[in-house]
């Protein structure tokens, strides 16, 4: 990440030289990072701070929490311990402390992406296998998979054999983790080690693995019950989702009032949200607010959001012009 | 009263939202710039909030993600938010305020940013700051 195009260029050619196992892209601001981040089966940033503003410190604890097996190596006019500090998160974090040169920077990456491979790499393996010998090892360690079928990937993260977390493809911990247990081969990389600490998965590999296998096979029955049926349209099979008990118990509620037809365009689960929401009720905890119970979002869409903390964030899409006040007071009476 | 801009800025920023101030419930206003510095802050109850203590408004502002308003509603009090050209302006207010009486008051003060009359808006502060 760098505003100047001609760093880039340079940084490009030169890491290009070392082998076609580099690929690069460039991102003028946090926000197009951010962008490439979510598109982009990214495994290192560099980012080109000089002096970090609140904006960078930003992004750099986006990247830790959100993915947290892409390293991180910036370019500072602050001493590493400093940007350390002004970072809260826990990240993989290497800091080039300007002025520097061309050829620091390439040798910090090259020397990155191969501490990413440095407990070996592995191609055509089946997942579940090896990674039962990492828990029977009790290893330290992450691993950044590719699926061969899909060029999907993912990473897990693992310490003394304990499975903490996964992420693949906008997914973390228990969903990302069934998702690349059912890859049937992949190739993966192997870092001895685990910047991550915080547990997300809270069963044993085992079960995880075995839950894993049964949605697989779930999937596939379905599939396959689908093709006998010989539907008519069978490239755009979407099966009926009943809906969540959280989602129905917010339709009641909405129900209750007098609303004008077209004003809820939709009600739904939707986890993106749940950042948001987290901070938001870490803001009033600190102001004393009590409990979030429900937030009101205009994000210059089409239609605004209603938007209400349960397990999994359940929103309600409404037109902009609708009786916001009467809405949230209707939520509110149903908590 | 807690200081965080300098203090003609602080004087100007007083008057401008005068009017929200004024709307019972209203217990306090925060302005922060779009890296997510406290520029301001204002709170009915002086000592009670120490929001620059906290390091964790940049993220939250980076999480906004540009939303253009949102009202965050929680227990006992809401929290409403809306973007401005150079910030995002925050409103702590009881469940009890009249919550269409403090959106009116933050529209028309934006509306004087959008309108470019420079006397009364959100940007008149800004530039103060940055003399």
């Amino acid at each position: 990440m760098d505003r100047d195009p001609d760093l880039i260029e340079a940084l490009e050619t030169s890491l290009k030289k070392y082998g076609a196992g580099y690929g690069v892209v460039a991102a003028p601001d946090g926000k197009s990072a951010t962008e490439l981040l979510r598109k982009e089966p990214i495994t290192l940033a560099v980012c080109n701070l000089k002096v970090p503003k609140g904006s960078d410190i930003a992004f750099l604890e986006h990247v830790f929490s959100t993915y947290p097996d892409v390293g991180v190596i910036a370019i500072t006019g602050l001493s590493a311990d400093k940007l350390r500090k002004m970072v809260k998160s826990n990240g993989s974090l290497q800091c080039i402390e300007q002025p520097h040169s061309i050829e620091a920077i390439v040798s910090t990456v090259r020397k990155a992406v191969e501490q990413q491979s440095e407990g070996g790499v592995l191609y055509q393996v089946s997942t579940g296998m090896f990674l039962q010998l990492i828990e029977m090892e009790q290893r330290t360690c992450t691993i950044r998979l590719m699926n061969n079928a899909t060029r999907r990937r993912g990473a897990l993260f693992f310490k003394d054999g304990i499975l903490l977390d996964a992420r693949s493809n906008g997914l973390r911990g228990e969903d990302a983790a069934y998702e690349i247990f059912s890859w049937d081969r992949v190739s993966l990389w192997i870092q001895n080690s685990c910047s991550f600490e915080e547990r997300r998965i809270n069963k044993e590999l085992q079960a995880v693995i075995l839950e894993a296998m049964r949605r697989k096979d779930e999937a596939a029955a379905l599939s396959a019950k689908e093709a006998e049926e010989d539907l008519p349209e069978p490239e755009v099979i979407v099966p009926e989702e009943e809906e969540s008990e959280t989602v129905a118990r917010v339709r009641k509620r909405l129900g209750m009032g007098n609303i004008h037809h077209g004003d809820i365009i939709d009600i739904r689960e939707d986890n993106t949200w749940d950042s948001l929401l987290a901070q938001s009720s870490r803001i009033g905890a600190f102001f004393e607010a009590g409990e979030l119970k429900v937030a009101y979002v205009d994000r210059g869409d089409q239609n605004d959001y209603l938007v209400v903390p349960e397990e999994r964030s359940i929103v309600v899409e409404v037109d902009p012009k609708c009786p916001r006040d009467k809405f949230i007071k209707l939520l509110l009476e149903g908590t | 009263m807690m200081i965080t801009g300098f203090t003609a800025a602080t004087v100007i920023m007083e008057g401008i939202f005068k009017d929200i101030i004024g709307i019972q419930g209203v217990k306090g206003i925060m302005v922060f710039t779009h890296e997510g510095e406290l520029a301001f802050k204002y709170f009915v109850d002086p000592w009670q909030f120490e929001p620059e203590t906290k390091d964790w408004w940049g993220l939250f502002i980076y999480t906004l993600d540009g939303i253009r308003e949102a009202e965050m509603v929680f227990e006992y009090d809401r929290l409403y938010i809306r973007r401005a050209k150079e910030g995002y302006l925050f409103v702590l207010a009881s469940n009890s305020a009249p919550t269409p009486m403090i959106r009116l008051n933050c529209e028309i003060l934006l509306s004087a940013d959008r309108e470019g009359t420079g006397q009364k808006g959100l940007n008149r502060f800004f530039r103060e700051l940055k003399r």
